[in-house]
This record gives structure tokens, C-alpha cells and sequence, in this order.
């Protein structure tokens, strides 16, 4: 019954030597049974005892991840780990050298690798300059043709001066501008687009000629340099220029092999990394072992270190102290020198924290209370009745023979598949919710006869048409569900909605007695007696006394058959009745007997007005009163002891004295009381009331099933014949959409959302304490393949 | 009524720079940084907190020009976000702010290039905030001829109405029949600083007169506020640090520096200008300040200008004072609901932090000892709210 409570945990004290601390925790980290308590919470991370370690695994991991990205860059694969722990329970006996191992061999290829990339980008520098200069040659020679022409056409011959280059795209504009102002318009700027992509951006050719002979010749150098652009001297007369693009196209040519060829050994070097040894490759082996090793480091900084050994806290699960202890033990078996330490027991005034051992059919259920808050430790699991009530409280608000079984299917198809690699990944974690989700609604759609918004007539109908009146076949019983003749009838809605919202409130109240029967159960095992007797056993009775009473009603008037519908009593009448007009006989009587039934509901209105005083009073005087008591004791050891030490050692005592003056207030006592008590009488009301979210959603979505169905097919399915025929199949696209968008989609998510508030305010407020903290093991399984799925610094965080 | 509106257009913006409050150091963590003995001490201890993205890439024994480098960049990034988010009013405010870190770009520049500094340490150390793209071009000054630089490159630039103006007053001022050697030689002799303040004041009269005018009347309250007492501290650091000048020595000239230098806008200006363009002692500019705020109690601890040369380190002297109270209405005006001056008051609060970071880098590298007066010299934002 491990899910009923939580595991029962002991404290114990870990005295390891220093020299065997790795080795110890290491041999832990495969057990997850451990809980390590940090000794120090608020001492910074820096000047704890392996931060330098942290700090160069850290580093380490920089490195690989630098290479992977590199490998993921050049499309080499990286296989990915399936089992973490087999993978590092492989290494065997090692110790903490090995990382150092590691370290060194990983930055040496780190650095290769970035000494490769260097003399990569050196050459692509290179190349890319080389293609600037033949562009730049080859639209110069273009214009210098035309320049050529306009000279000999020219009468005066004029000198000009030509300056090329490439500049950025980008900077296009301002250095035209620029140019523009420094020669005073006295120029001509012409600029070409490059096609080719360099890694800095468009580029374009500029072309500056301007007339020799002006001053602004060294400016404009000036101002080309300033823009972090090439200028390219360009060559002489038509011999040069042609030798000039030979040479530059050789050079093209050498360093595009030169590339190529660093590019094929940087791939060599990646390759190695990407082999696959023990069924990963070797980059995410060495990844995950240094993810552990960094793991490790961290829980070792939990515990405290003095000179020549480590003191930790830790809780272990009762049940699991015996493997604790034999791991322990071999570990000396293996290597007799080693010193293996001790585990002690030893008390602690911490509460423990919170375990369950989980499954994938419970983990999900958990995580819905968890949600709302971790379970003491000890107290009742709210998780164990979740399993079932929350998928049936669903089930109720989502009630359709269809949907439901279109939820059904896909659950079954969830849980039947191996999900882990295909598309319904995200449903893994919850695929057997969604099972019992559908099965819930499937069968609630049955009880309520809903098939899309028809009624099925599956035993056939009790009632037959007879001159347009139905009549009932005498000692038919339908024998499953609504008889689907209520289909059909001018009533339809109005009856289903008062069967519907006498359902919810009896399966409200009975949820909230659950509720509060735990309470006792909690109050029982804690034995607080004093809890049981003035909150369980008053709120236990108020309820049933009350809205239990009204169940009791609401069943025997369906019990009863009445001749005359009209001379039915009304319950929301006899209820009101009830309170206040205690002493008048009912007018229309339940029972048979209106005298019965008048005492029976003096009885229990009596005892529900004596439950709220029991509520109210006593437990703040009680507790007062005890308070007040140890007090005084407290008062005269003290006094006591201050006489016979002769004030020697005041400092314990006036310790204790503040722990007591801790205690609460009286006042303060009863303000909180006076809330509870309140809190609870109105909310008994309010939470009932709140159930019949249950009857509202189920009728909204038959509503939304019946609109969607009216406005598609249901028309041409009543029309008939061929027409009738195509007009239904022309719309059914319309109404597979609606269905599966509105309902499937949108309503199953709100009768999630309400399911999920009837666990947590109706039913937990009961009795659900939430204040524990969760029992995190020091595990291995959390260093998961996946780089984003593991993230120490989240599990330190709800740690603290 | 313009708070109803505030969210429809900024409120994101807003948001985020709220969520931003959560990333100030803390007193506590400025604690721990004090206790910190070494340079990639400090710099694992920020990794832990918000600035840790911004300094993994580097080495542990970072430099404090390339911390402080690193911080700025940080900081400009977050406003690049926020402006990148904001549109109208907000965003050509938030460009306005922008505006200051520029012009001292190009006076780091000039000044760099006068010292014949290379360019590529230059660009390196320019503060991300202020960069535009015609900052690289600064490079084509020649000599001190300032009017073709602004005539080259600052014409096109925000700040190159600001540069504008600042030409036109310099030439105005000098006498009648000036010639072209009498400007250049006033070019020659002007220092960057100078041209640095006389620039700022420019920009803070124009953001001023922006405030006043643009923005909703939530924001220009907590604005002109703001910028009153930032240029009433202006002109009480020019008067003060003018006093016993050795540069200036004529009495006309002071006061033509000093009314150049001084803003047109605060409360001081214009009831008290004539009382402080003269005074020239301490005693003097308190009595010029008295009947405004609390300028008389800010002034009475500072030290006296006229004994600079017995300052040392453990003097508080003016600017650490002003630097508290303005850093104190900043945390103020960052509690405001519904305002630009959110924005502004977050820059300076970061400004403030990364100059509290990079001194304590200072003194850490230097090995000064703990008992140092270096060390308390630091204002930390947001502290005097809890006072």
C-alpha cells in the first residue's frame, strides 16, 4: 500500500573518509534510494568544496556540445543513449582519474578542432577576397571600355581617376552620400551587385571616378578605410589585365582544394566521435559520463566536509535501507583498502519528505495532486481514489455512447502502441488516463443514452406509441441506462435535466463524505484524538445530516410511484421547509407517514445545529488549555534549573523558552477556528452546489452534439432517398469537423479543466493538507540522453 | 486619463522591464561580491546571477574593460528588446534615450583619435547603447577641424543637430573679427571634455523640451521631474568644478564658459543663474541654491573644491553625493505606475549596477585591502527604498 501513504522514511547520518567519497556516492547514484538534505542551503555554490570541479565539467560539457553542434552542422549522426544507466554501470571499478581522462582528451580535440576551423576560415577569407578581386577586375574592365570610347570622343583630353573596391550592401547608401559631400558632387559613383553569398553579406562593387588632380584622392582612402572595405588596384592596359584574372583564377582554384581538403579532415576527426561504441556514440558516452560526473560533484557539495571526512544527511525509505547497506558492504568486499564509512541513525526535527513509488498508470494521477500540492509526509494519498474518481467525473460531464468511445479507442490505441517514436509522443506520460477517461465516458453515455445526441434503443423500449400517447408495458423495467423513449418525447430536456442534477449532487455528496471519512482516517493514524472527535465526526454528520438527507430524499422519491405527477412534493421545498419552518408538518410527505418524516427531520436538523458549536469551540480551548500547561512546566524546569546552575548556562533554556512562546496565540486559535468552521458549513453548501457542474457540462455537450448534428446531416438523413443521401454525405465533413474540433477537442479539454477543480476545491479541501516537499533520490536515470530534458539546477531549486 | 491607455500600446513593454527588476543585485549579493578575493572569483559568482549568459564565453581572469564591455552589452541588448517592442511615442522616446550614449561615443572617439588610439581598440570599447553605423567613419577627421567632420559623417547621424549647434555657439561666441586660424585654433584647444558636456546639455534640453511637449501627461510629470533635477545637478557639478579652475582666469570668461556649459532648463534656471554664474566659492553656489529643494542639504557635506588637491579616496566628494540622490528618486520614479520614466529610470538604475560591478572588479584586481574606504564607495539601487 505504498500509494495509500507515503514510504516510511528514516533519517540517517553518512560519515564517509575523504579518499573514498567518490567511490561511495558513485556506487549510490545507481541505487535512487537516497535523499540527500543539503547541510547548508544558504552557502553559496562558490565555496562549497567541488564548485572547481562543477566549474571544469561545466566547462568539459561546453566543449562537447561545441563539437556536437559542429557534427550536427556537417550532418554527421549522433546515436543517442537508451539507457543511461547500463551505459555508466559499464564502466565497472574506476574512480575520479578517469574524468581527468576525459578532460584532457576532450580539450585536446576541442582544440584541434578549433585550430582546424581557424585555418578553415583563414582559407575562406582568402577565397572570398579572390572572388572580390575578379569581380571587381571584371566590371572595371566594363566601364574602362566605355571610358576608353568617351576619351577619344572627348576634344580636350581629360584625366580621370579611377577607384574600385567592394563594400558591404548595406553601407551602400551612406558611402554614396559620403563620397558625394567630400568631393562636392564632383565625382561619379557606380555600383554593382555580386551575386556571390559572402558569410558577411551582399556585397556590391563601387566604382569611383572622379577628376585627377583633386585633393580628395587621400580623403576618399580615408573615408574606403573607415567603411572596413577592400580597395583593389586595378591593372594597367589590356596585357596586365588579362594576367592579372590567369593568376587570380589559379590562385581560386588552389584554395577552393585547400578547403576541401580541411573540410574532409575536420569530417575525419568528427567521424571518430560519431562511432558507435557500447550502443551510443562516443561524443554522447563521454557526454553523459561527464553530465554524471558534474551530477555527482553537486550532491557531494551537500555534504559537509571537515578535515579528513565527508558528513551528509540523508533519508532513506525504510524498506530500502537493506539494499543501501548491502551495496554498501560489497563496495569494502570489492577493494578492501577502501574505507566504505558508516550510516547511522539518527533523529532529526525536519519533517520527512513525501516518496511514492510510481508507475506509469499512477504517475500521471499523482501529478494532478501534485499539482496542487506535495502530500505530507504520511498523510492519505489523494492520488489512490484519484485513479477512479477523477476519469468517472470526467466520464459524467463528457457522457456519449460516441465521443466517449472515439475516446476509448484512442486510448486503447495509445496504450497498445510503442509511442515513443512516433507523432503521440506528447500522450505517453498520459495514455492510461486517457483509457480510463474514455472507458468513463463510454460507459456514462450508456447510463444516460446518449449516442451524439440520439438514443439508442439497444433492449428495446418499455414504452410502445398508442394513438399518439405512450404507453408503458406493464412490469418492464428498461434493464441499462435511460429508455430511450425519452428521446423522442416533448419532455425530453426537462427530464433529462432533473435525473441529470439529482445524479450530481448525490454523487457530490458522496465524494465530499469520502472526503472527510479520509479526514478521520488521517486523524486515526496521526491519533489526534482531538481532531477526530471535534472536526471529523461534527463535519461527518453536518454533511450527512444535511445534504445526505437530501440524497436520502431525492432516492425514495424515485423509489416512489406517483399517480399523480402534480401531487409530487417538491425536495428544494422540503428541504427549505426543513430549516425554516422546523415545527410545520409537510404538506406533501416523502414518507408515508408526515408525522415520520417531521421528526426525522428534527432529529437531524438538531444534530447538525449541535455540530457547529462542537466545530467552534472546542478544539480552540483544548488546545489552550494544554498549551498553558506545558507552559508551566516549562516555567518550573526552568526555574528550576536557572536556581541550581546559578544562571551558568542561560542560553538553552531561553532557547526552549522561545520554541514554546511559538506556540500560537489564543486569539489567534480562535480566529482560525471560526474561519475553518465557517469555511466548512458554507462550503458544504457552495461544494454541493458546485457539483452540478457535472449535470451542466454533460448538458452542454449534448446540446453542442445536438446542434452540430440538426445543422448537418440530420436533414438530409429525414429528407431521405437519393437526394437526402448526397445532401447528408455533402455535409458531413462539416459535421466530422465540428464534432471532432468542438467536442473531441475543445469540450473534452473544459470537462478536463472541471474535473480537475472537483478534485482539487470539493474533494482535497476536505482533508488534504499539502505541505510536504518531495523525495528527490540521488539518481542516475535523470542524466537523460536528451540535452534538454535534464537540468540540475531545477532539481537543486525544489531542493532547497 | 491616459493611464486607461497606458497598457493598449506599452503595456508590454512595461511588463517586460518589470520583469527586468527581478535581475538587480540585490544587497546581499553585493555582499558576497565584496567578499570575493579574485577576478574569476567575481566573475563565477555573477554566472549565478542574471548575468550569467552574457560572461560564460570567456576566460576566468576576464579584464575589467571587457567586463564592463560584456555588461553594457547586456544591458543594450535588453533595450533593443524593449525597443524592438515598442512603437509611437515610446519607441521615438526610447530612441531619444539612446541619444546620450551616442554622443559620447563620438567624443570617446574623437577624443581616441586624438590621442591616436587604434581604431579597432576603439570600436571594441564603444558602448553597445549608442552604436549607430556612422560611428566607424569618425575615423576620417583630420586634426581638430571639427566642422568637416560634422559636415563628413555627424550630418546624417541623430546626434548631428546637436554637433550643429554646438559649431554655431562656439564660432558665435568668440569676438568680432575672427579668422579662419582664430577657429581653428579654438578647435585646438578645446577639449573633448568639454565638447562632451556641452553636447549633453544640448541633448538635455531638447529631451526635456520632447517631454514636455510628446508624451501623455502621466509620463511628462514623472519625466520633468526627473530631468529637472538631472540638470539642476548638471549645473551645480559645471559651477563647482569651474570653481578655482586654473584654465579659466578671467572672470569673463568663467562666466561665459560656465553659462555655455549650464542648462536652460530645472529649477535653477533662470531665478538663481545670475547668483551662480558668479560664484565663485563653495559657500557662494550654496547660497546661490538655498531656496531650491533640498540642493542647500546636498551641498553641505561636500567637500570644498578650492583644497582639491587634499581629496582622497575616502572623501565623499560631490558627484558620489548627487549619484545617491539621484539614484534614490530613480528607484522612486521606478515604482511609478503608468509612465515613461520607467524606462529612463531603469537605464540609469543598470548604468549605476554595471558601475558598481566594474569598480568592485577594480579594487579586487588591485588587491586593495578589505578595510579599503574603496570599498563602501558604492550606491546600490534600489537600497534606499527599504529605508
Amino acid at each position: 500500500m505504498s500509494f495509500y501513504r507515503s514510504k516510511e522514511m528514516e533519517f540517517y547520518h553518512l560519515v564517509i573518509p575523504r579518499e573514498s567519497a567518490w567511490k561511495v556516492v558513485n556506487s549510490l547514484g545507481f541505487l535512487d534510494m537516497i535523499h540527500f538534505v543539503d547541510h547548508d542551503p544558504g552557502q553559496p555554490q562558490i565555496n562549497r568544496p567541488f564548485s572547481n570541479y562543477i566549474k571544469r565539467c561545466e566547462e568539459v560539457l561546453q566543449k562537447i556540445k561545441n563539437i556536437q553542434d559542429e557534427m550536427r552542422l556537417r550532418k554527421i549522426p549522433i546515436k543517442m543513449c537508451p539507457d543511461v544507466k547500463e551505459l555508466l554501470s559499464s564502466y565497472g571499478n574506476i574512480n575520479h582519474q578517469y574524468f581527468e581522462e576525459l578532460e584532457h582528451s576532450i580539450i585536446q580535440s576541442a582544440n584541434d578542432l578549433s585550430q582546424q576551423q581557424k585555418s578553415l576560415k583563414v582559407s575562406q577569407d582568402k577565397l572570398n577576397l579572390i572572388i572580390e578581386n575578379i569581380e571587381v577586375l571584371k566590371q572595371a574592365n566594363s566601364l574602362q571600355q566605355e571610358e576608353r570610347d568617351f576619351e577619344e570622343s572627348q576634344l580636350i583630353p581629360m584625366k580621370f581617376l579611377q577607384i574600385v573596391g567592394v563594400i558591404l550592401k548595406e553601407d551602400e547608401l551612406r558611402f554614396k552620400r559620403i563620397i558625394f559631400r567630400v568631393t562636392k558632387g564632383s565625382c561619379l559613383i557606380n555600383t554593382v551587385d555580386i551575386e556571390h553569398k559572402f558569410p558577411t553579406g551582399q556585397k556590391v562593387v563601387f566604382n569611383i571616378i572622379l577628376r585627377e588632380g583633386t585633393f580628395v584622392n587621400e580623403k576618399i582612402t580615408k573615408i574606403i578605410d573607415s567603411f572596413q572595405a577592400t580597395k583593389f588596384e586595378l591593372p594597367k592596359g589590356a596585357v596586365a589585365y588579362e594576367q592579372r584574372e590567369q593568376n587570380l583564377k589559379q590562385e581560386l582554384v588552389e584554395t577552393q582544394n585547400l578547403i576541401e581538403m580541411t573540410i574532409t579532415q575536420i569530417n575525419i576527426q568528427l567521424q571518430g566521435f560519431s562511432a558507435v561504441h557500447k550502443n551510443c556514440s562516443q561524443i554522447e558516452e563521454i557526454r553523459i559520463y561527464v553530465e554524471k560526473e558534474r551530477y555527482l560533484y553537486q550532491t557531494l557539495n551537500m555534504l559537509k566536509m571537515t578535515s579528513a571526512v565527508f558528513s551528509g544527511q540523508l533519508w532513506i525509505p525504510k524498506v530500502y535501507f537493506k539494499f543501501v547497506e548491502q551495496t554498501m558492504r560489497q563496495l569494502s568486499n570489492i577493494d578492501e583498502q577502501i574505507p566504505v564509512g558508516q550510516l547511522q541513525q539518527a533523529n532529526t526535527k525536519e519533517n520527512p519528505p513525501t516518496y511514492f513509488k510510481l508507475n506509469d498508470f499512477t504517475a500521471p494521477f499523482q501529478e494532478i495532486v501534485n499539482t496542487y500540492g506535495i502530500p505530507r509526509y504520511r498523510e492519505i494519498n489523494p492520488a489512490l481514489s484519484t485513479l477512479i474518481t477523477f476519469p468517472f467525473l470526467f466520464g459524467v460531464m463528457f457522457a456519449d455512447i460516441g465521443h466517449g468511445f472515439l475516446l476509448f479507442a484512442f486510448g486503447i490505441f495509445i496504450c497498445s502502441q510503442d509511442l515513443f517514436n512516433s507523432s503521440f509522443k506528447p500522450f505517453y506520460q498520459v495514455r492510461y488516463m486517457f483509457l480510463l477517461m474514455g472507458f468513463f465516458a463510454f460507459y456514462n453515455g450508456f447510463i444516460y443514452n446518449d449516442y451524439l445526441s440520439l438514443t439508442l434503443n439497444l433492449f428495446g423500449s418499455c414504452y410502445s406509441l398508442n394513438n399518439n400517447e405512450f404507453e408503458r408495458a406493464e412490469d418492464c423495467n428498461y434493464p441499462f441506462g435511460l429508455d430511450p423513449v425519452w428521446g423522442v418525447s416533448a419532455n425530453h430536456i426537462a427530464f433529462t435535466n432533473s435525473y441529470k442534477m439529482k445524479l450530481a449532487v448525490i454523487i457530490g455528496v458522496i465524494h465530499m463524505t469520502f472526503g472527510i471519512i479520509l479526514k478521520g482516517f488521517n486523524a486515526i493514524h496521526s491519533s489526534n484524538t482531538l481532531d477526530f472527535i471535534f472536526e471529523f465526526i461534527p463535519q461527518f454528520l453536518f454533511l450527512l445530516c444535511t445534504f445526505g438527507y437530501m440524497d436520502v430524499l431525492i432516492i425514495m422519491k424515485w423509489m416512489t410511484d406517483f399517480e399523480d405527477t402534480s401531487l409530487a412534493p417538491s425536495i428544494i421545498t422540503t428541504m427549505i421547509d426543513m430549516i425554516l419552518n422546523p415545527f410545520a408538518t409537510p404538506e406533501q410527505p416523502l414518507f408515508a407517514n408526515a408525522e415520520d418524516q417531521l421528526k426525522t427531520s428534527q432529529i437531524l436538523l438538531l444534530i447538525a445545529l449541535i455540530c457547529v458549536p462542537t466545530m467552534l469551540v472546542f478544539k480552540p480551548l483544548i488546545i489552550n488549555s494544554s498549551n498553558k500547561k506545558k507552559q508551566e512546566i516549562q516555567h518550573h524546569i526552568l526555574e528550576q534549573k536557572q536556581s541550581e546552575e546559578n544562571f551558568e548556562d542561560i542560553r538553552s533554556p531561553s532557547v526552549n523558552v522561545h520554541e514554546n512562546s511559538h506556540h500560537e496565540e489564543f486569539g489567534d486559535l480562535v480566529v482560525h477556528q471560526v474561519i475553518e468552521t465557517i469555511e466548512f458549513v458554507l462550503g458544504s453548501v457552495s461544494n454541493t452546489a458546485s457539483y452540478l457542474r457535472l449535470w451542466a457540462l454533460s448538458l452542454a455537450h449534448s446540446q453542442l452534439a445536438e446542434v452540430f448534428f440538426h445543422m448537418t446531416i440530420s436533414d438530409g438523413i429525414d429528407d431521405g432517398g437519393l437526394l437526402g443521401a448526397f445532401g447528408a454525405i455533402a455535409f458531413y465533413p462539416m459535421f466530422a469537423c465540428s464534432t471532432f474540433g468542438v467536442l473531441m477537442c475543445m469540450d473534452l479539454m473544459e470537462c478536463f479543466l472541471h474535473a480537475l477543480r472537483l478534485q482539487w476545491v470539493e474533494f482535497q479541501n476536505k482533508f488534504y493538507k499539502a505541505d510536504g516537499y518531495l523525495f528527490i533520490p540521488f539518481s542516475y536515470q535523470k542524466i537523460q540522453s536528451n540535452e534538454d530534458a535534464f537540468d540540475v539546477d531545477d532539481t537543486k531549486s525544489s531542493n532547497e | 486619463m491616459d493611464l486607461c491607455y497606458f497598457a493598449v500600446d506599452d503595456g508590454y513593454a512595461e511588463a517586460i522591464i518589470r520583469g527586468l527588476r527581478a535581475g538587480f543585485l540585490n544587497e546581499a549579493q553585493y555582499t558576497q561580491m565584496k567578499s570575493c578575493t579574485s577576478i574569476p572569483e567575481l566573475k563565477s559568482f555573477l554566472e549565478e546571477t542574471d548575468y550569467q549568459n552574457c560572461l560564460q564565453a570567456d576566460q576566468p581572469q576576464i579584464a575589467t574593460s571587457l567586463l564592463r564591455q560584456r555588461l553594457k552589452k547586456k544591458l543594450a541588448d535588453e533595450f533593443d528588446y524593449i525597443e524592438a517592442q515598442a512603437t509611437g511615442t515610446l519607441s521615438k522616446f526610447l530612441f531619444h534615450l539612446r541619444c546620450r550614449f551616442m554622443i559620447d561615443n563620438v567624443v570617446n572617439m574623437i577624443e581616441g583619435l586624438k590621442n591616436k588610439i587604434d581604431i579597432e581598440v576603439l570600436l571594441s570599447n564603444i558602448d553597445p547603447l549608442g552604436w549607430f553605423p556612422e560611428i566607424k567613419n569618425i575615423k576620417v577627421l583630420e586634426g581638430d577641424d571639427y566642422a568637416n567632420l560634422y559636415r563628413d559623417v555627424l550630418i546624417d547621424t541623430p546626434i548631428g543637430v546637436y554637433f550643429m549647434k554646438f559649431l554655431d555657439e562656439s564660432i558665435e561666441n568668440m569676438h568680432e573679427n575672427r579668422t579662419m586660424n582664430d577657429i581653428q585654433n579654438l578647435f585646438k584647444e578645446m577639449k573633448p571634455e568639454y565638447i562632451r558636456t556641452s553636447l549633453k546639455k544640448m541633448w538635455l534640453e531638447d529631451f526635456f523640451r520632447y517631454s514636455e511637449e510628446n508624451l501623455p501627461q502621466t509620463s511628462k510629470e514623472g519625466l520633468v521631474s526627473l530631468l529637472k533635477f538631472e540638470a539642476d545637478f548638471r549645473t551645480i557639478q559645471v559651477i563647482y568644478n569651474s570653481i578655482g579652475n586654473r584654465d579659466l582666469n578671467t572672470v569673463a570668461r568663467i562666466q561665459t564658459t560656465r553659462k555655455q556649459l549650464c542648462p536652460t532648463i530645472g529649477t535653477l534656471y533662470p531665478d538663481c543663474e545670475r547668483q551662480y554664474l558668479a560664484a565663485a566659492q563653495l559657500e557662494a553656489l550654496r547660497e546661490a541654491v538655498k531656496g531650491t529643494e533640498n540642493y542647500r542639504d546636498l551641498l553641505k557635506d561636500a567637500p570644498d573644491p578650492l583644497k582639491r588637491e587634499e581629496f582622497n579616496v575616502s572623501t565623499r566628494t560631490l558627484d558620489d553625493i548627487m549619484y545617491d540622490e539621484e539614484c534614490r528618486r530613480y528607484a522612486l520614479a521606478f515604482d511609478g505606475q503608468g509612465s515613461y520614466a520607467v524606462f529612463y529610470a531603469y537605464l540609469k538604475l543598470k548604468e549605476q549596477e554595471i558601475r558598481n560591478i566594474v569598480w568592485l572588479a577594480e579594487m579586487i584586481s588591485r588587491r586593495l585591502a578589505k578595510n579599503h574606504p574603496g570599498w563602501k564607495k558604492i550606491i546600490i539601487p534600489f537600497s534606499h527604498l527599504r529605508k
